[in-house]
């Protein structure tokens, strides 16, 4: 039987994982914009984000999920209409769906900066695909904390009759 | 000349319809009324414009829907559209009116009015319908009204068994209709019945082209073999009957033979098979009439046999059959009307239709004089409008000419008539008479007396049968411009009431004389014959039985309700293809060409992955199964890196973590243990068909890899990408630039995907309370009992 | 496409297709998990053929290998992963509804193969 993951959280870990959950978060943001350039890009991105989650789920259970600051079905929106957005944005200065731009702005102290449209694209893929995975494994935590909730306080009736076994009859 | 009116009354007859079908509960007694107005506005209206569409100018009226596909709606009023406008909208006007007393205050009377009136629009549409879809449309609604009306019983079983057994065969015949509909309008490139009378197409394709449209005519108008389904559709109301089966649709495959015949008589197969079909429903309607107990079923089977009068006439195509053809169309469709609405008012008053039980109606004088009218101009006695018909009938007919075919036609209506007069003198005594031979008999007397809405209208009929007879002259010059529409060498014809002593008048006289001596000859035999299934409905349940049971058993074979079984055989015949097409040209797979590897990494690699992947199935475990294919997913974005795809290898690595941590939290809540479930195939067999499926795709893949014959896309997005997209990474700058639509799309993918989840984890939660409620577990409290998922 | 690509392919394919020929449930969402992995590489391997990275500047336009596959394929693994979540919560909601992690034979295709031959009731009118 695989260990159940809400179990035994252990401190120092829970405290690594939090402490590193800003940087990895910021790592994501990095890959997601660096991808125009660098493999790297939107979907890489989110799914960083979503293994922070799994990381943050492993040591502190499915409470940490459940406090997240946004709500994951909120991100999938704002991403996709983001996407949509950017496809729109030209329609209105007279371009056609989805085209791109590029700007060359010169910033003092950083030097000439070039903003390309697309990426508020990618931005959009980055944070729908957060959601995605988001959403994916909050609900299926959920579930799961609700169970093993039910399987801790299970008293004599649960399966700790003998550990219950896998016998592979699956054909 | 163009006109909207034909569409606006088209329009007004499906309003009613739909106002009656809709309203039913509210409208009761208004119904039928109200069902009559399109009924006489369409009759008023084509005695107004009659005068010029008789001049020889048809009125069209177009509306086009998808002009390339010949999807027209195309309409075209000639003399002969207007005669039998005027004979629906007519006759429909009176079988309405009849329909109020016969009807009364049942509660149905709202739908039949609706789907009278539905039928009625269908009908005009067919017989006024220039486009052959047009026609082909309306063909089929009116086979979808009939068989909604002989259904009005719902309730009975035979009912509904006749209304399907005419709804299929009609519907058949319909396909077969338009299958020679299309290959004539392919064959000439002509869409419309004028435009393909005119343009006479002589393809090699015609002959079968009209063999299929004279089947569809056949099964419509109640043709042999396909006849039977009429006498069933006696099951429908008499009103209905008298409407729909005698008067107006089964003069559809007449209508539709009568406009082709001119041009396409001579070819082959038309007239033998128009000569032998006909003959055959003369002679079989008026024997099995003979057989007939109940006075409906005996006009059914008449009407088979007359109907096969008018067929003959008009199918063989000459100008003077032509014109008889319509002149006995008119003449039937009145007397036949007249026939079926006095017996709908015999069975009414007296509550029987059985020719042994009936008494007394010679003792309502106006129901008696309907009878003997109609059963005169039936038997074509003198001065009748079918008499004089007949008696143009058989003068075209000995005109000859036409060889064989022209020969049996004349033999055969020359019998037919006999036995007409045969069976119409034994119904009118059998309704006429006084009953002597049944033990229950029942009188009028004990009876209502019929009203004025159920005398009136047959009554109106039978003195249009006589007054057509006595003013024949006028009559048949009418006729004859109409019949012009036709062939304009139909417009010589005339019909006399009197025009000598000629074979025809001897053979007019043979069959008065014949007929009655064979009616009494048989009285005896035919007053207690019961009459046998015929041959042709036992042939059509046989073949509708033997249909149903093979589908069915074809489906229990093919569909036995294994999941995995329907998902081997599709992978069998997918390897199946793809290895005989790869076995057969060995040309296809060049494997000398391709390198064994790219890299010596490559193979280790390669290796791994597979040897991973087998892991899976090894696994005993669900766990480890998981395990293996999350290894094998990280092994493969090694293979992506060694081709020279970074971004593939992050998004593979990356996705294969999140992958196993689902895994993980959905495994841990399935079964403990698997339902022992019987395998569907020997292992043996799921391994070779497995390993067929993955070498069949591997050699398509290989074949695929060596096929390139255009230069890749690829050169212009790097060419183009840092100048215009400003990116570098090209794979980057395609997704979200160059191919952004295609993401935009995929994206929405995941956001469904995503609320998906959501959703059917939320609900399976829901059902998980649900079940603990009613376990009596309380959901917020869940101590002391573990939740029914992890017993 | 080398051949021991091929090869893989043929491997990870015969996998999937057996894991999903099965009647639990488990097993066919792994298969198609597996398949999702070939099919990928298909269309990596036979689109393209081994070469530098498709960045610019990097590396140079011909010896690069050909960005549009894995444009293509880049997304459908993320897809695949949605896939693979939406089946398992399919497979969980089953599982809390009846009980079962087992493909069951298709109910109505059983009873039409079981029933036995209907007469129709024709009636009796001739």
């Amino acid at each position: 039987m695989t260990p159940r993951p809400t179990v035994t959280p252990s401190t120092i870990l829970s405290l690594t994982v939090a402490g590193l959950t800003p940087v990895l978060v910021l790592v994501a943001v990095y890959i997601t914009f660096r991808g125009h350039n660098a493999p790297g890009g939107g979907f890489a991105g989110g799914l960083i984000i979503g293994i922070v989650l799994v990381l943050r789920y492993l040591t502190d259970g499915a409470e940490a999920l459940r406090r997240l600051p946004v709500d994951p079905v909120v991100l999938i929106g704002v991403g996709l209409g983001a996407a949509v957005l950017t496809g729109i944005a030209p329609l209105l200065v007279g371009g056609s769906f989805l085209e791109s731009n590029v700007w060359k702005l010169d910033l003092w102290p950083v030097g000439q900066v070039k903003v390309v449209s697309s990426a508020v694209f990618d931005l959009g893929v980055f944070i729908l695909v957060t959601g995605v995975v988001a959403a994916i494994l909050v609900a299926l935590a959920e579930a799961d904390d609700e169970a093993s909730r039910g399987e801790t306080t299970g008293g004599t009736e649960g399966p700790t009759d003998g550990p219950p076994t896998r016998t592979g009859v699956d054909r | 000349m163009r006109t909207p009116t034909m569409l606006l009354l088209l329009l007004a007859y499906a309003t009613t319809a739909v106002v009656c079908l809709v309203g039913h509960r509210r409208l009761g007694a208004a119904s039928f009324p109200l069902a009559t107005l399109p009924h006489l506005a369409t009759f008023t209206w084509l005695l107004v414009v009659g005068g010029d569409v008789l001049d020889g100018t048809p009125l069209v009226a177009e509306v086009t829907w998808v002009g390339p596909l010949e999807l027209t709606l195309s309409l075209r009023l000639d003399g002969f559209g207007l005669l039998l406008g005027l004979l629906i909208s007519g006759i429909g006007a009176l079988v309405t009116v009849f329909s109020v007393g016969y009807f009364g205050a049942r509660d149905e009377r709202a739908r039949i009015a609706g789907l009278l009136t539905l039928f009625a629009g269908a009908m005009l549409g067919l017989v006024w319908a220039d486009g052959l879809l047009t026609l082909f449309i309306f063909w089929e609604l009116t086979s979808i009204a009939s068989f909604l009306l002989i259904g009005t019983d719902d309730r009975s079983a035979t009912a509904r068994a006749a209304a399907l057994r005419a709804l299929l065969v009609t519907g058949a015949g319909g396909l077969s209709l338009l299958a020679g509909l299309v290959l004539l309008g392919i064959d000439s490139g002509e869409w419309t019945l004028s435009g393909l009378i005119a343009a006479d197409p002589a393809g090699g394709v015609v002959p079968a082209a009209l063999v299929l449209v004279l089947v569809g005519t056949a099964t419509k108008s109640a043709q042999f073999p396909f006849q039977f389904w009429l006498p069933g559709a006696m099951a429908a109301p008499t009103p209905v009957s008298a409407y729909l089966h005698s008067a107006t649709m089964v003069k559809a495959g007449i209508v539709v033979v009568a406009r082709l015949a001119p041009a396409f008589a001579s070819v082959g197969p038309w007239r033998p098979i128009i000569v032998v079909c006909g003959v055959a429903s003369i002679l079989l309607g008026g024997v099995r009439s003979m057989r007939q107990q109940d006075a409906k079923l005996a006009l059914a089977h008449g009407t088979v046999s007359q109907l096969g009068l008018i067929m003959v006439l008009v199918g063989l195509g000459t100008p003077a059959t032509t014109y008889a053809g319509v002149a006995v169309l008119v003449a039937h469709a009145l007397f036949k009307a007249a026939w079926f609405l006095s017996v709908g008012a015999v069975d009414h008053t007296t509550g029987t239709r059985d020719l042994r039980r009936l008494r007394g109606v010679r003792r309502v004088p106006l129901l008696a004089t309907s009878v003997m009218l109609a059963a005169a101009s039936m038997a074509a006695i003198p001065p009748t409008l079918g008499f004089v018909t007949k008696e143009a009938a058989l003068e075209a007919l000995l005109e000859g000419g036409i060889g064989w075919t022209g020969t049996v036609a004349l033999i055969g209506v020359a019998i037919g008539s006999i036995l007409t007069v045969a069976y119409t003198v034994r119904l009118a005594v059998g309704v006429l008479g006084d009953s002597t031979t049944a033990d229950d008999p029942v009188d009028t007397d004990d009876q209502h007396h019929p009203g004025p809405t159920l005398l009136g209208p047959p009554l109106v009929l039978a003195l249009l049968g006589l007054g057509g007879g006595l003013a024949a002259a006028p009559v048949g010059e009418a006729l004859a411009r109409i019949a012009a529409a036709l062939d304009p060498a139909s417009g010589e014809g005339a019909l006399y009431l009197w025009h000598g002593l000629n074979p025809a008048l001897g053979l007019s006289a043979l069959a008065l004389v014949g007929g009655t001596t064979l009616w009494w000859a048989t009285r005896r035999t035919t007053a207690t014959a019961d009459a046998p299934r015929s041959a042709s409905t036992v042939a059509y349940d046989r073949l509708y039985e033997t249909l149903l049971s093979g589908s069915r058993r074809v489906t229990g074979v093919t569909q036995s309700g294994s999941l995995p079984l329907y998902l081997g055989i599709v992978l069998l015949s997918v390897a199946t293809a793809t290895g005989a097409a790869l076995a057969v040209d060995r040309g296809l797979l060049d494997v000398g060409a391709l390198p064994v590897a790219n890299s010596p990494l490559e193979v280790a690699v390669c290796v791994a992955t597979a040897l991973s992947g087998i892991g899976v199935v090894l696994a005993r475990q669900r766990f480890g199964a998981a395990i293996a294919l999350g290894a094998s997913g990280y092994l493969l974005a090694l293979v992506f890196l060694l081709q020279g795809a970074p971004d593939l290898a992050i998004t593979q690595f990356l996705v294969e973590t999140v992958t196993i941590a689902v895994y993980v939290l959905v495994l841990a809540r399935l079964p403990q243990r698997f339902s022992a479930a019987p395998a569907w195939a020997p292992l043996w067999v799921r391994i070779a068909l497995s390993v067929a499926v993955g070498l069949s795709v591997a050699g398509f893949a290989l074949h695929a890899s060596g096929t390139r014959q255009e230069p890749s896309v690829a050169a212009e997005y790097i060419e183009r990408s840092e100048p215009e997209a400003g990116g570098r990474n090209v794979v980057n700058v395609i997704i979200v630039d160059f191919r952004g639509f295609d993401t935009l799309g995929e994206i929405t993918v995941l956001a469904i995907a995503g609320a998906g989840v959501v959703n059917l984890v939320a609900a399976a939660r829901r059902e998980q309370r649900r079940k603990h409620l009613e376990d009596g577990t309380d959901v917020e409290d869940l101590s002391g009992r573990a939740p029914e998922v992890w017993r | 496409m080398s051949v021991t690509q091929a090869g893989l392919l043929a491997v990870l394919v015969s996998v999937g297709t057996f894991l999903v020929l099965h009647r639990s449930l488990t097993r066919i969402i792994l298969g198609i998990g597996m398949l999702g992995n070939a099919v990928n590489l298909l269309i990596l391997t036979v689109g393209s053929t081994p070469g530098e990275v498709p960045i610019v500047g990097s590396s140079g336009a011909d010896r690069m290998t050909d960005p549009v596959p894995q444009a293509l394929v880049l997304t459908a693994i993320v897809i695949g992963l949605a896939v693979v979540a939406f089946l398992l919560s399919m497979a969980y909601r089953s599982w809390t509804i009846d009980g079962n992690d087992v493909v069951e034979d298709d109910l109505s295709d059983r009873r039409i193969a079981a029933e036995p031959d209907v007469t129709q009731d024709f009636g009796d009118e001739t």
